[in-house]
């Protein structure tokens, strides 16, 4: 996984349909305009629909990442010492081209429908109880 | 709910759409709408992937692959040769209710920076909404199966015996290779090591390991368990349902009154059922907390939670109540990390009341159990008098519980099922299910011949 210097920050919206087509997309102002509520709350219209959703914040010390595999691959140097144990990622014979990962993006906040059980809890609940598991004693 | 169904009205990708050169077909629509406007150069319809990560984590770091400690399978992780091994978890929607992301700009940073054309704030979409996680991870977990099933459990050996005698670890050795410190460290907290010469040598120790489980659990519960957890297994399972809804459409009936005063519970906890249902209805519920992608999520379990309206009578005693929260975070734990034939044992010494290694570390849970034994009593007697009152009902009472339960977790596909349909349903079909047809003509009555007309 190569990090790339570009700074890129976008923000994830989780919309509450299936819009089929993966790829890229020009989000414009004019079809895609969440604004912030008084109730911390954010309201996009999409389609004429009125979507809410709430803003989810990254916890702390964590980033969200947006990952893209790209063309490149490196060859690990492998010392011959440790050649016999090695397995790779891809393939197991040796050198192995390793798949790059580049990081396109990085977000801070995704705003997500406020009915989504699941998703929240993923960020909210999961990491720390994760955290509390694993860490070192 | 919205459903997007075709990508060719879409507002969002109308200036797309404008560039692109043939307007294709509507059936094609999804494959080929993906090709128009490529400027980030991706090939056509790759989804990018979301990642939550620690923000420690080096662009050295690399997804591996490691066995699962469950079930022998390998499973992606993340390892940073600095910051660590990370699990990686996938968080999904259920299928019936879809989602899609939209990747927009940062609106706070609009106004100081341009970004460069073909970034992905510019908009990107991916159809299927998932992110993954990646948390931290404890690598004794992937070595315990290592350590624990070399045969010869009473002889030192050293790391590299270890890893070498068995086949399946994957990048085990790879990781081994950039932080050596870092599996020792592991293969430390569940094993008696010994230094022999300038090697160290490690013993799988039952009990450290236990410990260590113990220790884990007991910090889930100092932090508090999850908000959802909580509510599932300690608040529910440990406060009385009134008995209406028991399982089937049992009548009203003498248990009512029998249970109101006593504290039922619902049987997600009852000791005196077998640990396998237990465990498995943790990991099913946990499942769909979660979203973890495990194999148990589809096993059966014990449905009664989600029928039973609770409501609250006596206040469980705070001891109790903690005893249970950390059996469920050792119990979650053991379902979790390690292979089923170790966390039933590791569960049995847990809770046999005179455990033998060192008494003082580990939990005296009896208190809990003779509440939950209790319960268990008072519920099967409270079954049995509904089963005796029932009329309706000729089996008898021994073998009810199976049956009982295959019937409730029968009754929980259907309504699950129907549920699925009734979103799935169009919103024209509903609001025509609601018109009053009841003067209007059959649809039969246009068809036939005029035979009065003509007359």
């Amino acid at each position: 996984m190569s990090k790339s210097s570009s700074s890129d920050n976008s923000i994830v919206n989780i919309v509450p349909c299936r819009i089929n087509h993966t790829g890229t997309s020009k989000v414009t102002k004019r079809y895609w305009q969440p604004r912030s509520e008084t109730d911390g709350t954010e309201t996009a219209y999409f389609r004429g629909r009125r979507l809410r959703g709430r803003v989810i914040n990254m916890p702390e010390k964590y980033t969200g990442l947006v990952l893209r595999t790209s063309a490149k691959t490196i060859i690990e140097p492998t010392s011959p010492a440790v050649q016999d144990e090695d397995e790779d990622d891809e393939e197991p014979e040796l050198p192995v081209p390793i798949k790059v990962i580049e990081q396109v993006s990085n977000f801070d906040k995704m705003i997500l429908p406020p009915a989504d059980d699941t998703m929240v809890k993923g960020v909210e609940e999961w990491i720390a109880f994760a955290e509390a598991i694993h860490k070192p004693a | 709910m919205v459903q997007t169904r075709s990508t060719s009205s879409s507002p969002v990708k109308k200036s797309n759409k404008a560039a692109a050169p043939p307007p294709p077909p509507p059936s094609l629509c999804s494959g080929t709408s993906a090709t128009t406007v490529d400027k980030l150069k991706t090939p056509p319809g790759e989804p990018l992937q979301l990642v939550i990560a620690p923000s420690n984590v080096s662009s050295n770091a690399r997804f591996i692959s490691l066995t699962s400690p469950v079930d022998a399978t390998p499973k992606r992780h993340l390892f940073c040769p600095s910051a660590g091994v990370f699990e990686l978890t996938i968080v999904n929607v259920p299928k019936h209710d879809p989602r899609s992301i939209l990747f927009a700009l940062d609106d706070a940073l609009e106004g100081t920076k341009r970004t460069q054309p073909g970034a992905v704030s510019n908009g990107y979409i991916n159809k299927n909404a998932e992110y993954v996680t990646a948390t931290p991870y404890d690598l004794s977990f992937t070595l315990l199966p290592v350590v624990a099933d070399s045969g010869k459990s009473n002889l030192f050996q050293s790391l590299d015996d270890f890893l070498d005698s068995n086949d399946e670890i994957y990048d085990l050795g790879y990781i081994a290779q950039k932080s050596r410190a870092l599996v020792e460290e592991a293969a430390e907290a569940i094993c008696d090591s010994l230094e022999a010469g300038d090697e160290k040598m490690y013993r799988y120790s039952q009990e450290k390991t236990i410990k260590l489980i113990l220790r884990k659990a007991q910090r889930v519960c100092e932090n508090g368990l999850p908000a959802s957890l909580e509510e599932k297994f300690v608040t529910r399972a440990l406060e009385a349902p009134i008995l209406s809804v028991k399982r089937e459409e049992s009548t009203i009936s003498i248990s009512k009154t029998e249970s109101q005063d006593s504290i039922d519970s619902t049987d997600a906890s009852t000791p005196s059922d077998s640990f396998d249902s237990q465990s498995s209805a943790a990991s099913a519920a946990l499942s769909v907390v979660f979203s973890e992608s495990s194999a148990t999520s589809t096993s059966t379990s014990t449905s009664t939670v989600t029928t039973a309206p609770t409501i609250p009578s006596d206040p469980v005693s705070e001891d109790i109540k903690s005893l249970q929260r950390l059996l469920i975070a050792f119990k979650f734990i053991t379902a979790s990390y390690l292979s089923p034939t170790l966390s039933k044992t590791f569960l049995t010494v847990l809770q046999s009341p005179s455990s033998p290694p060192s008494p003082p570390a580990l939990i005296d849970f009896t208190p809990l159990t003779a509440h939950l034994t209790h319960l268990s009593t008072l519920r099967a007697q409270a079954a049995a008098s509904a089963d005796l009152s029932s009329f309706t009902r000729k089996r008898g009472s021994l073998e009810d519980d199976d049956e009982a339960e295959a019937r409730a977790e029968k009754k929980r596909r259907l309504e699950e099922e129907e549920k699925r349909k009734k979103l799935n349903t169009s919103r024209g079909v509903k609001d025509l299910a609601k018109v009053d047809v009841k003067r209007m003509k059959k649809m039969s009555a246009f068809f036939q011949p005029k035979v009065k007309a003509k007359a």
